[in-house]
C-alpha cells in the first residue's frame, strides 16, 4: 500500500466525517480548503482513520498534522510502510 | 482468614451515589494488587476499582446496586473464603421469608442479592443450586415471578409504553436537579461580535479555547462564580478548573482542564483536543471528569440560537455558547448562575468582562 490508496481510503472517511460525498482531497489539502474542518471535526477524523487502519497516533503527531499529506504519511509510519 | 484490605467508593467524583456497573471476578477469586476488580458509573463515567492488595476478593454489592461515596463494597482476603462464602449461602426459603415453605433450593450469595432485589420466587427458577447466571437468564426470559396480585399491572392500552432510563442517567439527572431543583438559577445573555470581514467558514470556526481560556481569566477576577453554596455556606474553589459539556454520540460527559488559569490559548487548545480524542476513545479518566469547578457548554455545532443550560454539582455557574448569526455577525453567550451563591450585577459584571476578553481577541486577530 502507498500513500495514493491511503490518500484513496482517506478521501471516504472525509466524505464520511464532513459529510460531501463529492469531497476531493490530495496532499497539499489543508482545513482552510475543506468546509467545517474544524478541531473538532479534525480529532473525529483521527478517530475514524485509527479506526480503519487499526492504529493509534501519539496526541503530539496529530497536534502537528499541517495538511492531508502529512496524514497519509502518518499512516504509512504506523502501517510500517 | 484476615482482612487485608477494603474497597470502598472514591470520594474523587462529584456524584453522592454511583451504580454498580460489573464485577470483574467472582467472590473468592484470586486478585493481585492493582487489577480492576470492579466498575462503577457516575453521572460523568465509568470508573474502575483496583484491588488494594494482593488476595481473595469478596463482593458485598451486585451489578445495578446503588452506593454511596465511602462505602465499602468489597473485601480483600489474605486467604481462601469459600468457607465464609458457604456460609453465606442461604436457604430460600429464609431469603424470601417464607419460613413456612422450605425449600432444598439454595442460591450463591450474588444469586441471592438479585433474587431479593427482583422479589423473584426462588421456586420458579428451574435449578437446585442457584447462581448468578441462572438469575439472569431467568430475568432474561421474563417469566413470571409468581407474584398472584397483578392489580398494579396496568394494561398496556392504559398507558403508553416507555423507554427506561440508565442508572447513569439517573445519577445525572439528581446531580443536575440539585442546583436547579433549588428554583435560585437566573440566566442572563449577551451577544459576541464577531469579525463581519471574515468568510463564513472563519465566522463559524470554533470559539470554545477562546471562549474557556477568557472564562478562567475572568475567574481570577470573579471568584463568586468559581464557588458553590452547601449547607448555607458559600465554598469557594481554590481552583480554576473549566469543564467542557461534551456530547457527540457518547453520551453527555464533563471534561475538565485542570488549571485552565495557568494554561494559554495555544496549551487551551490543545487540552480541549485532547479531551475530545479521549472522550471518543472512551478513555477519559475519573480525573478529567471529576474536577472542574465552571462548566461551559457548547452548542453552536447545532445551530442553537441560544439556550439555558443546566448548573452541574457543585458549581455556581455555567456558560452556554450557541451558534454564530452570520446574518448578524454574532453569537449569544448565556449564563446561568445560582442566585444563592451571587447576584444578577455580579454575574452581568462576569459576563461583560468575559464578552469583552472575547471581543477583543476576535477583533484583533
Amino acid at each position: 500500500m502507498d500513500n495514493s490508496e491511503i490518500l484513496l481510503s482517506i478521501n471516504k472517511i472525509f466524505a464520511q466525517v464532513f459529510k460531501n460525498p463529492d469531497i476531493k482531497i490530495n496532499g497539499n489539502t489543508t482545513s482552510d480548503d475543506v468546509k467545517n474542518w474544524d478541531s473538532l471535526n479534525n480529532i473525529i477524523l483521527v478517530v475514524m482513520i485509527e479506526d480503519f487502519y487499526k492504529i493509534r497516533f501519539d496526541l503530539d503527531e496529530v497536534q502537528n498534522l499541517k495538511n492531508v499529506e502529512d496524514l497519509c504519511n502518518c499512516v504509512a509510519k504506523h502501517l510500517d510502510l | 482468614m484476615k482482612v487485608l484490605s477494603e474497597i470502598t467508593i472514591p470520594k474523587d467524583n462529584a456524584d453522592e451515589e454511583v451504580i454498580i456497573s460489573e464485577l470483574n471476578y467472582k467472590d473468592n477469586d484470586q486478585v493481585k494488587k492493582s487489577d480492576s476488580v470492579m466498575d462503577i458509573e457516575t453521572s460523568k463515567t465509568s470508573i474502575e476499582l483496583e484491588a488494594p492488595a494482593d488476595g481473595y476478593i469478596e463482593y458485598l454489592v451486585s451489578p445495578g446496586d446503588e452506593a454511596v461515596i465511602g462505602q465499602v463494597v468489597a473485601k480483600i482476603y489474605d486467604s481462601d473464603i469459600s468457607d465464609l462464602i458457604n456460609l453465606q449461602i442461604e436457604s430460600p426459603s429464609e431469603a424470601n421469608g417464607k419460613e413456612n415453605e422450605p425449600s432444598s433450593k439454595v442460591a450463591t450469595k450474588e444469586a441471592q442479592m438479585l433474587i431479593e432485589e427482583h422479589g423473584i420466587d426462588i421456586n420458579l427458577i428451574p435449578s437446585d443450586f442457584i447462581k448468578k447466571e441462572d438469575v439472569d437468564l431467568f430475568l432474561k426470559g421474563s417469566v413470571p415471578s409468581g407474584d398472584s396480585d397483578n392489580s398494579h399491572n396496568l394494561s398496556s392500552t392504559d398507558m403508553p409504553a416507555g423507554v427506561a432510563i440508565s442508572k447513569s442517567k439517573k445519577i445525572e439527572i439528581k446531580a443536575l436537579s440539585s442546583v436547579q431543583s433549588t428554583g435560585m438559577v437566573s440566566t442572563i445573555f449577551m451577544n459576541i461580535d464577531v469579525d463581519e470581514s471574515l468568510s463564513d467558514d472563519e465566522k463559524t470556526s470554533s470559539y470554545l479555547p477562546l471562549i474557556a481560556s477568557e472564562c478562567a481569566k475572568a475567574l481570577e477576577i470573579f471568584p463568586m462564580m468559581n464557588s458553590y453554596f452547601l449547607d448555607n455556606q458559600i465554598i469557594q474553589h481554590e481552583l480554576i478548573n473549566i469543564g467542557l459539556a461534551l456530547d457527540i454520540n457518547n453520551g453527555l460527559k464533563v471534561y475538565t482542564i485542570p488549571d485552565t488559569n495557568k494554561l494559554n490559548l495555544e496549551e487551551v487548545e490543545g487540552k480541549i483536543n485532547e479531551g475530545i480524542y479521549k472522550y471518543l476513545r472512551k478513555e477519559l479518566t475519573p480525573s478529567d471528569l471529576s474536577t472542574s469547578t465552571f462548566t461551559i457548554s457548547d452548542l453552536s455545532q447545532y445551530g442553537v440560537e441560544r439556550f439555558v443550560p443546566l448548573i452541574n454539582l457543585k458549581q455556581a455557574a455555567i456558560i452556554g455558547v450557541s451558534a454564530v448569526d452570520l446574518k448578524l455577525n454574532r453569537f449569544n453567550l448565556s449564563l446561568a448562575f445560582d442566585h444563592r451563591v451571587t447576584e444578577g450585577k455580579v454575574a452581568s459584571e462576569f459576563l461583560s468582562t468575559l464578552k469583552q476578553g472575547i471581543e477583543e481577541s476576535i477583533l484583533k486577530n
